[in-house]
């Protein structure tokens, strides 16, 4: 008989946390789901129906220069020994976190609520943060230069009637 | 005997069940202009690959609807607007009706110019290419992309640059890119397309004057609501009465914190109220503000009928202010900023008060206000649902607004 696979789920804001558990029941019926929330979130909300546990994190808002509070978090995450990590949002940060956490999997919910899996290894990680960023920064300077040479005032645009 | 008049509905993004207000409008117009006896066709552009836009099963829905599908690749000035084009003049429509759409919609606009063509703008997505709001640090912004392009376009690069850097695109930032937004050339097309457009609807006065130098038949034509679907029932008679803010309240704009400021005046002589707000902060509030989270339609309608008074205090020129109708419909007085849609929807003193957005001392008087007098609670929520029922409910609104108006392009 197989494993029952154990999925942590990290809320972040900005996204219906209750439509994407009721997503990943359908997707993984079998699994035990477990919903990360933040410090003082209402455990007993319905939109947490979804989820088979329910973790808090130790603070409600975790910032880049908290070292020791980001690392009780991780220490957190590991803990859960989770078999697949999902992020709401496929950001830089969030994924270095998913591949701290030493899941097997890791996995990010698109924007039409697909999941589409991410590296786990933290340089793979960086290595696709770098990679995208320096695609990104080319692109940003070429538009940059056209946003800030060609200007529509120059154009010959006729007034209105 | 003539035939009937076909109309062909054009949306970029529309999905349903619905993701917005938009959404709903479109549905509800779709519906209402068919049963003026149009024939109409709904073409929705489909793309799985990225955010949801146009998810729809076109059998489910009550009207006839084809989703032209893309691969994200394709979702490109040179081939969205072809392929929907295509699409819309295989059906043979009198008149198009372009709803919902951002970067994209000019060219589809262009290579649908053959048709008698409405446009339809549910926010400023003409006016404020950076997030359609018109909204900078804590007030309405003084340009816009019509009148002051270049300012405009730097603004917009300066908030995608974030997405764009880091290829995180999202909804916006991805057309944005795709459609080159950034160049002068678009500007030209918006320009040639607006003027091009044999109607345009907007929904306020605010966006119809940025609009009325370019076109001459730009009309202000509000949402609607199924009031009959709300219930609207007296509330119940406790201790604390529930002041309630529905919407997006963690979006700045929305003005929760005016909400809050003028709640704390309140807390400091009364401790007879209770303000909720559908924030998914759980850890904000206290004793008498409390974040409720988000709910959906149904747990939107239980929420008006637990209230006793609606408050909605934006600081941005709400395009139209959904939820006043909404906590009218369910019969509850409704304080709110005198800006955008919502000066339109609130008549002052009668079925609520207005009060200037930012205003948090003024907003507490009203409050105070509503929170002594009982019976006046109770004749306002009355006048509002009655202002509802003639005003906002689809059955009314679409023969009295989109009856004449396409009557005037189709003809």
């Amino acid at each position: 008989m197989s494993e029952q696979r154990h999925i942590g789920v990290f809320h972040s804001k900005g996204r219906n946390f209750a439509e994407v558990l009721r997503r990943l029941r359908e997707q993984e019926p079998e699994a035990r789901i477990c919903a990360i929330v933040p410090y003082g979130y209402p455990v007993g909300r319905e939109e947490l129906a979804h989820a088979d546990e329910v973790v808090e994190t130790e603070k409600a808002q975790y910032s880049i220069r908290d070292v020791a509070g980001l690392c009780g978090l991780v220490t957190q995450l590991r803990g859960a020994r989770f078999d697949r990590f999902v992020i709401l949002f496929d950001s830089p940060r969030l994924r270095i976190l998913s591949a701290l956490s030493r899941a097997r999997q890791c996995a990010h919910i698109a924007l039409d609520g697909r999941l589409v899996s991410i590296r786990p290894s933290i340089a793979g990680t960086i290595a696709d943060i770098v990679l995208r960023h320096i695609r990104g920064r080319m692109l940003y300077a070429w538009i940059w230069i056209i946003v800030h040479t060609r200007r529509v005032g120059r154009s010959r645009l006729k007034p209105g009637p | 005997m003539t035939a009937r008049k076909r109309i062909a509905f054009v949306d970029l993004y529309f999905c349903w069940p619905p993701h917005g207000g938009a959404d709903v409008d479109l549905y509800h117009v779709i519906r209402g202009v068919q049963d003026l006896d149009y024939d109409v066709h709904l073409f929705v552009s489909n793309c799985d690959e990225t955010f949801e836009r146009g998810t729809i099963t076109p059998s489910e829905l009550p009207f006839p609807a084809t989703r032209v599908d893309f691969e994200r690749r394709e979702i490109t000035p040179d081939v969205l607007p072809e392929r929907i084009r295509d699409a819309v003049d295989a059906w043979k429509p009198d008149a198009v009706f372009l709803a919902h759409g951002f970067f994209l919609k000019p060219y589809v606009a262009k290579a649908l110019a053959h048709h008698p063509t409405i446009s339809r703008y549910y926010a400023y997505e003409l006016t404020c290419p950076r997030d359609n709001r018109l909204f900078r640090e804590g007030v309405t912004c003084p340009n816009s992309y019509l009148a002051t392009p270049d300012v405009c376009r730097s603004c917009a690069l300066d908030l995608m640059k974030g997405d764009i850097v880091h290829e995180r695109l999202a909804p916006g930032s991805e057309e944005y890119v795709a459609a080159r937004a950034y160049a002068p050339a678009y500007h030209r097309l918006v320009i040639e397309t607006l003027r091009a457009f044999r109607a345009i609807v907007a929904s306020n006065g605010f966006h119809k004057q940025q609009m009325d130098p370019f076109n001459d038949h730009v009309r202000v034509i509000p949402g609607g609501v199924d009031v009959a679907s709300f219930p609207c029932e007296p509330p119940a008679d406790k201790a604390r009465k529930v002041i309630l803010m529905t919407g997006r309240a963690e979006d700045p704009a929305k003005g929760m914190q005016t909400l809050y400021d003028a709640g704390e005046r309140l807390a400091a002589t009364r401790n007879d109220f209770e303000i909720r707000v559908t924030h998914s902060d759980y850890a904000i509030g206290n004793d008498w503000f409390k974040a409720i989270g988000w709910h959906g339609h149904e747990g939107i309608m239980r929420l008006y009928q637990e209230s006793d008074i609606c408050v909605f205090p934006p600081l941005w020129q709400e395009p139209f202010g959904l939820v006043a109708v909404e906590a009218m419909a369910s019969g509850r007085p409704v304080c709110a900023s005198r800006v955008g849609g919502l000066q339109d929807i609130v008549v002052d003193g009668e079925t609520g008060f207005l009060f200037d957005s930012g205003d948090a001392a003024g907003l507490a008087e009203r409050l105070a206000q509503l929170l002594d007098a009982p019976e006046l609670r109770r004749r306002m929520g009355a006048a509002g649902r009655e202002r509802a029922e003639a005003e906002y409910d689809w059955t009314r609104l679409i023969p009295k607004h989109y009856g004449p108006l396409l009557e005037e392009v189709t003809r």
